[in-house]
């Protein structure tokens, strides 16, 4: 059942999510994309920073991006600390591929179950103003839990991308992936710009997660839906690349949206194991990879 | 002890290499006598490394044609060139971790050298290899109990167990005190003796000038001159490469 | 003679098994065996791949269900006996590790790793939409009399001894073969691998599609085992966790390794789900993972041989 109307909604839906797709893959983008470091786990952080959201929004009535944005530098820490761990574990030693990848898939074992002991298996959402209210643009429907996030999204993409090009700290941390002695030369330790870097990716996890459950409700295993997704952004966008990030994001969205709209949910997730097995078959390098 | 043949071991004809929007080889071209001695040398990011990779079937060329011993290579995966007889070391030393400096030997004589049960003709071949390199003391330690040099010496003689016809050596000799570069290079001597094709990557003048017949001249991509050392020593585009203008 | 001795071993524990099961010890041993031996196949299957060759597969589930769901089909279809089952559900998944080894192996080793993990996702999916095999609501067999011993909890331990030690001995030939020794090579650095001879495509390929098959072996027989399968108990994540944990505690670069692990934690584990809730356990059981992932990566085996000075 096909008609203009249904196709453009979906289409817009399909762009609002890819803003929040944005967000939730910036992390991995960064430090997948500049450190070479596989986080499987960073779903699991973003479901982590849902639930703080359940939990301030539930029982103090905050508004879950604020919540967010507060919790970042809680965040960061945790990031900052993982990655110590990681780095004394397996970097260090050279060894990071098996073990690193079965380090982070067990940090993500551990916070998926922690969460369901804690907060059982039951939906978890959050009550905001802007949740449930719609704006209508000739015919097609803009539904404000899918537009705040996008918003948000866009600006955390754009932040993250003014750190890297502009600021000293940014631009170390594109430059510890490639050249690790001109770094020390400049008088930057590449293990602590690893450390910033990837602290920066696991909070812009909390904010992502604030924003996931504002656009529908989550549960602890919700973290499985989205390893297959941010890979597939983080893939085709090219390793690396912010705006690269962007627009994969978006491409994902609008063809998970296309999706469900015509062939029902249920499908949605097959699409980005599609998209990343086409970009790895076709083009390793992503679309805007170095 | 050369070849009355007229076709040379190994050709290279024009081969071109990009990396995204960087052009690492222009249309190099390069040609190998079997049991010569070659040189090949440039300042840093000149292409040397990714020609030999180019060579060794690690990278696939974006053009150009590979020939070895007459036949055309390069499509081939890099573990049938080293078959063939095409065999590398690397820079950095990659020694297999987990095994034993015999073990690390038995791979590529296994693999590569076609000696296929771990019989009797396996470990005592290995072992000749580790007595003539000065490793056999070592024989059953794991790669990491060994000092640098002996990391060196290690990737030489595993290169060795796969019985190559043209050994290409990167740079095995960064780093090295005095004594210990003409130790390598001793080896080095010794193998071409044998019958053995060398292409030497070096920075150590004096040890590149020393061992080789030929030297050819990389720059940006491109080759920039070719001959003995003396004409090479003397030539103003190499002055230039190196020390710019 | 090494071989003769170990085929002899073998068939003395199936041999001992079937004479146990004569004896009718308390019947929740055998169900607790069963599991017990099922992840014997699981470990050993996931570390031909994950230890031998430094391939990590995270999607096991998938493989295990595969087989599971193989079986499901002929039943439906054919009523195909058990050991049709086995072989047929131990080829599909076989194919399925070579179909995802062939479209990522050729890339860095983590986007197989990504992709295995993808695959269970979106394999359950396509599962949960399939009637035939039961699709969501789930798939009922009944059993007819059981063909030996009468009683399907020690025909069906049974089986699953005789099946673990073929895979055992099977992860044993293979790391003492030429085929083990360039899965090592390929493992400890692949690049150099290459360039010594060893066809590390083609190795990663059999290790993949060998791995495979053995989790499909492990997870046709679980329909009888069950005998009511739904989608959600077939690609259970404990599959995916195990696989990994039991190799990693017990030791990733031998046999012995996934056996010891797969006993000492499949038997702890079963002592602890009728003391404490199942999510506790699976808590419990990441915990011990990441721990021994930082602390003690060479496992048991490992430990073991370092206390032994080698």
């Amino acid at each position: 059942m096909f008609s203009w109307d249904l196709l453009a909604n979906a289409v817009v839906a399909g762009m609002l999510l890819g803003g929040f797709y944005a967000a939730v893959s910036l992390g991995v983008s960064l430090t997948f994309g500049l450190l070479d470091i596989v986080n499987i786990a960073h779903p699991a952080f973003v479901i982590l920073g849902a639930y703080a959201a359940y939990v301030m929004n539930s029982s103090y009535g905050l508004d879950p991006i604020l919540t967010g944005v507060l919790f970042t530098p809680v965040f960061y820490g945790l990031g900052a600390g993982v990655y110590r761990i990681y780095y004394a574990s397996f970097e260090r030693r050279g060894e990071e591929s098996l073990r690193g990848l079965v380090f982070f898939f067990g940090l993500l074992f551990i916070i998926e179950v922690a969460l369901s002991l804690k907060y059982g298996v039951d939906y978890r959402m959050v009550d905001a103003a802007y949740i449930g209210r719609s704006i209508d643009l000739g015919g097609v429907g803009i539904a404000f839990r899918l537009l705040v996030p996008c918003v948000v999204g866009l600006l955390m993409t754009l932040t993250l991308h003014l750190f890297l090009s502009r600021t000293f700290y940014g631009r170390a941390v594109m430059g510890v992936s490639q050249d690790q002695v001109a770094l020390r030369l400049m008088g930057a330790n590449p293990v602590r710009i690893k450390t910033i870097a990837f602290g920066i990716g696991i909070a812009a996890a909390s904010l992502a997660g604030a924003l996931l459950i504002t656009i529908s409700p989550v549960v602890p295993s919700t973290d499985r839906d989205y390893i297959g997704r941010v890979f597939a952004i983080t893939v085709l966008g090219g390793l690396g690349s912010i705006g690269g990030t962007l627009v994969a994001s978006i491409i994902l969205g609008v063809a998970e949206s296309l999706m469900a709209t015509f062939f029902g949910p249920s499908w949605s997730l097959a699409v980005s194991f599609g998209i990343l097995l086409l970009a790895l078959a076709v083009r390793p390098a992503g679309l805007f990879g170095r | 002890m050369s070849r009355p043949t007229a076709v040379p071991l190994l050709e290279v004809h024009a081969v071109t290499k990009r990396f995204g929007g960087f052009l690492a080889l222009d249309r190099v071209s390069l040609s190998v006598r079997a049991g010569e001695r070659l040189g090949l040398i440039g300042p840093n990011g000149s292409g040397k490394t990714t020609l030999i990779n180019c060579v060794s079937g690690a990278l696939q060329t974006d053009g150009g044609r590979i020939l070895f011993d007459g036949r055309d290579i390069t499509g081939l995966p890099a573990h049938q060139r080293t078959r063939l007889g095409i065999v590398r070391s690397f820079q950095i030393p990659k020694p297999f971790t987990s095994m034993t400096v015999l073990e690390n030997l038995g791979i590529p004589l296994e693999y590569a050298a076609h000696t296929r049960s771990a019989g009797a003709a396996g470990p005592a071949t290995a072992l000749d290899i580790l007595r003539m390199i000065g490793l056999d003391a070592k024989a059953h330690l794991r790669p990491a109990g060994l000092t640098q040099i002996e990391m060196r010496k290690l990737e030489l003689a595993r290169a060795m167990a796969a019985r190559p016809k043209l050994l290409i050596s990167d740079e095995a000799m960064a780093g090295l005190s005095s004594a210990e570069v003409d130790d390598i290079l001793a080896i080095l001597l010794r193998l071409n003796e044998q019958g053995i094709t060398i292409i030497m990557i070096e920075h150590i003048m004096r040890a590149v000038m020393r061992f080789s017949e030929r030297v050819v001249v990389l720059d940006a991509g491109a080759r920039i001159a070719e001959g003995t050392p003396g004409e090479i020593v003397r030539n103003p585009a190499v002055e230039k490469a190196y020390l710019g203008e | 003679m090494k071989k003769i001795g170990a085929l002899l071993v073998a068939v003395a524990v199936i041999g001992l098994a079937i004479l146990l099961a004569n004896f009718r010890v308390n019947p929740y041993a055998y169900f607790a065996g069963y599991v017990v031996l099922q992840y014997v196949v699981i470990a050993t299957a996931w570390n031909m791949l994950g230890g031998y060759a430094g391939y990590v597969n995270f999607g096991t589930p998938a493989f295990f269900a595969l087989g599971a769901y193989t079986a499901i089909f002929l039943i439906e279809a054919f009523k195909a006996p058990l050991p049709v089952l086995i072989v047929a559900g131990g080829l599909v998944s076989a194919l399925l590790g070579l179909g995802i080894g062939y479209l990522t192996l050729r890339l860095k080793g983590v986007f197989f790793s990504i992709a295995t993990f993808a695959l269970s996702v979106v394999l359950q999916t396509l599962i949960i939409n399939w009637d035939y095999v039961g699709g969501a609501k789930g798939f009922t067999l009944i059993r007819p009399p059981a063909p030996f011993f009468g009683n399907w909890g020690v025909l069906l331990f049974t089986v699953m001894v005789a099946l673990a030690v073929v895979t055992v001995l099977v992860a044993r030939s293979i790391e003492r073969s030429w085929i083990g020794r360039g899965l090592a090579a390929l493992r400890d650095n692949e690049e150099a691998a290459e360039c010594m001879g060893v066809p590390t495509l083609r190795l990663k390929l059999f290790a993949t599609t060998l791995s495979g098959f053995f989790l499909g072996v492990a997870g046709a027989p679980f329909p009888y085992y069950v005998t009511y399968v739904e989608p959600s108990s077939a690609f259970d994540l404990n599959y995916a966790v195990n696989a990994l944990a039991m190799p990693m505690i017990g030791g990733t670069t031998t046999w012995l390794g996934p056996v010891i692990g797969a006993i000492l934690l499949g038997t702890a584990q079963q002592i602890a789900t009728v003391t404490i809730s199942s999510e506790l356990n699976l808590l419990i059981v990441g915990v011990v993972l990441v721990l021994f992932v930082v602390l003690a990566p060479e496992g048991l085996t490992g430990l073991a041989r370092r206390l032994r000075g080698r």
